[in-house]
């Protein structure tokens, strides 16, 4: 984690060669259901799927 | 799992898919830089689903693919002195070399070991003082910060038997070559999504205005393939050139400040012969002087250099530059497959030719 010092527990991150690259963000990862839902015939998603 | 599935989801897919063709008013040519976008679009189909409406054309983001056979073949030399033990990824060990694959070596009895991360092996060189551990260190800016973490570690713990062979290299003076070529059929690029979690995008900035072609930083899975095809066709259709992200929950603008200190700290830049492209200006990284006691080839100075010799009837040049498509290959399929790889995109999980040879036989089949 030497390079995503800002993840804290129960975060998603991107491990790439053995050492995490990033964090996701959970705000970003949500937009492109959003403009899906905008495209129209989607319904969007809310939310992981459990 | 989260963040995986839902970005594969079919109907969404298909959603995607109606609006880039009802968008595209004429057919447009693309390149995806990254192998894993290459897998991700060929293994969902996407490439057959686009046919006439946006033609993709594979990039050169497979790292052990562009790497120069002179490195591979030092690192075979290596492994057969006796004292050294050669560690790489797994998919490294099994390119040709001139005359066999670092595996074909191992079979043979040479010391070639396939590790995860190149602190796996620091960790092993601390553990095995009397041997001297190399990691033959492939890849872009997103490997290289693991390597110089490595580095590091074994400065730290004083591990005087653990060097690099480092054969890194950089995406974005790439595609200036690309792009700079007069020959360049590439409207629009698709980024590679992991070398900007590390580099950021905004140096694709002053790339943007000079070759006046719209950059979409991307992520891998079919989704994010499908949205930024999507955000490149729309740029291309409304006459514009700029940069977008759409893989904005991995990528921020400036990237990862931390990874991109460490490669400074650790690495500079260099020209560097990639396999296929011959010298890029800029396009690789080699260690600093104050690390040059890890440099591998510096402490293996004695070990001779033996002519390089390409396979003749192997077009990864070709393919790698985007000149022809996988199965135009005369050897493609036929004497050339994964099992037996004449060149290293039939190899690696990122190389172009698997991916054909891979899904096209999934999806015939």
């Amino acid at each position: 984690m030497a390079c995503v010092t800002e993840a804290d527990e129960g975060d998603y991150v991107i491990v790439h060669a053995g050492i995490a690259i990033s964090r996701i963000d959970p705000i970003e990862a949500q937009r492109v259901f959003d403009e899906l839902a905008a495209l129209g015939d989607d319904d969007g998603w809310r939310g992981p799927r459990t | 799992m989260k963040y995986l599935d839902e970005y594969r989801d079919s109907t969404a897919a298909r959603t995607l898919l109606d609006e880039i063709r009802r968008v595209a008013t004429r057919p447009w040519t693309l390149m995806e830089v990254c192998g894993g976008q290459t897998h991700g679009l060929l293994r969902h189909g996407i490439v057959s689903e686009l046919e006439g409406t946006v033609e993709l054309i594979h990039g050169p983001g497979c790292p052990v693919c562009v790497t120069p056979l002179e490195a591979i073949d030092l690192a075979q030399q290596l492994s057969r002195r006796g004292d050294v033990t050669l560690t790489s990824f797994g998919d490294m060990l099994r390119v040709p070399g001139s005359r066999q694959s670092l595996l074909e070596v191992q079979a043979a009895g040479g010391r070639v070991r396939s590790v995860y991360s190149p602190l796996d092996a620091v960790e092993l060189a601390r553990r095995n003082p009397l041997e001297q551990i190399v990691f033959f260190a492939g890849g872009f800016e997103t490997t290289a910060p693991a390597t110089a973490l490595a580095v590091q570690q074994a400065a730290r713990d004083g591990l005087e038997n653990f060097s690099l062979l480092v054969a890194h290299v950089r995406v974005q003076p790439a595609m200036e070559a690309l792009a700079a070529a007069s020959d360049n059929r590439v409207q629009g690029f698709l980024a590679a999504g992991h070398v900007c979690t590390v580099m950021g995008c905004e140096s694709y900035g002053a790339f943007v205005d000079r070759f006046r072609l719209p950059v979409v930083v991307t992520g891998f899975e079919p989704l994010d393939l499908l949205e930024g095809i999507l955000a490149c066709v729309r740029q291309l259709e409304a006459g514009q050139a700029r940069v977008e992200n759409q893989y904005a929950r991995s990528v921020r603008a400036a990237g990862n400040r931390t990874a991109q200190d460490l490669l400074r700290e650790v690495y500079e830049i260099c020209d560097c012969r990639w396999r296929g492209f011959g010298v890029i200006p800029s396009g690789g990284l080699r260690l600093r002087d104050r690390w040059q006691a890890f440099d591998a080839r510096r402490r293996f100075r004695d070990v001779p250099a033996l002519p390089v010799v390409e396979a003749d009837q192997c077009r990864s040049a070709d393919v790698l530059a985007g000149r022809i498509k996988p199965p135009e290959c005369p050897a493609f399929g036929a004497g050339c497959s994964p099992e037996s790889p004449l060149g290293a995109p039939m190899v690696s999980s990122e190389g172009a030719c698997a991916a054909y040879h891979r899904y096209r036989i999934l999806q015939n089949g």
